[in-house]
């Protein structure tokens, strides 16, 4: 039976990432293992219960920052979400971090896009850590946007992958979280439609999305210290 | 209308035994809150906490019996609106799980021998140290990994040697509330200006101050 996913992006005021097109390539890449239950780029409102009906949330939002004035609601629908078994995907937009506690949750916030913005050619290499998210994934190139982000010391994250930036030094570009009984991925390529068309990138948004969701073994499912 | 606090701590204890905190704290909140002692707390549920207005950390053997079911409960509690008090060893479990040192905004690093520690309100204006006499004591000083995204507001600062470190703070988690009080190593502790500080940390839960 396919998990249901919660997809949410920016359709009419998207600041840089218009979901427009990528969604098309996110339904290829997962049609096989989810159903689309729910495609929306209003979910400030939606109340903790109603995600519960959600194997995975998958945010590639770039709107945040106006949405979350409202009554803190979609934070504590989020967090009350993850931190009772849901699972949750970012990919690229890490605008969520303007709420501190989604911070935390995924492991830091933007501080910059570094230059030359948008197109810039990035080498990644799956981190060597044995985790089912990597299963199949190889070192792959695209052009995309590079983040400068601000760690959370304090939040425990596995890197799946790194960029190469240059000779010997290495970032971490993606990585996964267990947060109370729920699970965090966060995916930092993702700038634009061609992202989503690359082999590799299409494995590894596969794979985490299906960990997210509790549909792959590994990390997250002992529920003891 | 008694409001109710759900105590979490160990009779028996490696460190810190909760008993007497216990008889503090229902002499600080009499007429407040109804104070019930729970030293089950690795079977938590949010089912449970939800249905108290305040829920005070002084677990000791986190280590033994604490699960992470029990760190998401705590956690989805606050998120979801809940109040939670963690006094000194009630931070320690922050060595464990990640969530619950995000939660309050720190990483217990470890403390020294007990020194004698000055401890002094900061600038910040807020209810819960309005009035707050600056006092000297013997305590343990907890040393701290402290959370860079925190929107925390440090109350009390304490002072050793050349070391200066955040006291007392409180900070808004999702719906909830968050107040972390460093000192209480033993019931003394508990006397004076801190206990004033717990007194109204209760009330600002409540917003009755």
């Amino acid at each position: 039976m396919k998990k249901k996913l919660f997809l949410s992006g920016d359709y009419t005021y998207p600041l840089y990432h218009p979901l427009k097109n990528v969604d098309s390539e996110i339904f290829a890449i997962l049609g096989d293992d989810f159903e689309f239950a729910l495609n929306t780029e209003h979910f400030e409102s939606l109340e903790d219960y109603e995600y519960a009906r959600f194997d995975t949330v998958l945010l590639y939002n770039d709107h945040w920052i106006d949405k979350s004035p409202t009554v803190h609601q979609q934070v504590q629908a989020l967090l009350h979400y993850v931190l009772n078994g849901g699972g949750l995907l970012v990919v690229h937009n890490l605008d969520p971090g303007v709420d501190y506690e989604m911070a935390q949750m995924l492991g830091g916030a933007l501080k910059k896009t570094l230059a030359p913005q948008n197109h810039r050619h990035i080498d990644y290499f799956p981190a060597a850590v044995d985790h089912p998210i990597l299963q199949g994934v190889g070192p792959f190139s695209l052009e995309d946007d590079l983040f400068d982000i601000h760690h959370d010391r304090l939040t425990d994250k596995t890197v799946l992958l790194n960029a190469r930036i240059e000779e010997g030094i290495e970032v971490p570009m993606a990585w996964a979280i267990e947060f109370g009984l729920g699970r965090v991925v966060y995916i930092a390529p993702g700038h634009d439609v061609t992202t989503f068309r690359n082999p590799e990138y299409r494995k590894l948004l596969r794979n985490a999305a299906l960990w997210t969701a509790g549909g792959l073994p590994g990390p997250g499912k002992d529920t003891s210290l | 209308m008694m409001r109710q606090a759900l105590l979490l701590g160990d009779t028996v204890a490696p460190y810190h035994p909760v008993g007497g905190v216990m008889k503090v704290l229902q002499r600080v909140y009499d007429g407040v809150f109804d104070i019930t002692l729970e030293e089950d707390y690795g079977n938590l549920t949010l089912d449970r906490l939800k249905s108290y207005d305040m829920v005070i950390s002084y677990i000791d053997n986190w280590g033994v019996k604490g699960s992470r079911k029990a760190v998401a409960a705590l956690v989805s509690y606050v998120a979801d609106g809940g109040n939670l008090l963690a006094l000194h060893n009630g931070m320690v479990m922050t060595r464990d799980c990640h969530e619950f040192a995000l939660l309050l905004g720190a990483r217990f690093l470890g403390h020294p021998s007990q020194v004698l520690i000055d401890y002094s309100r900061t600038d910040v204006d807020h209810p819960i140290s309005e009035r707050f006499e600056d006092f000297k004591t013997t305590e343990e000083s907890y040393q701290f990994d402290f959370d860079d995204f925190t929107e925390k507001q440090v109350l009390v600062q304490s002072r050793y040697a050349k070391s200066s470190v955040p006291a007392v703070w409180c900070h808004r988690y999702g719906w909830g509330k968050v107040v972390c009080v460093v000192p209480g190593h033993q019931v003394e502790s508990f006397r004076g200006p801190v206990r004033k500080i717990l007194y109204k940390a209760g009330l600002w839960f409540i917003d009755r101050i």
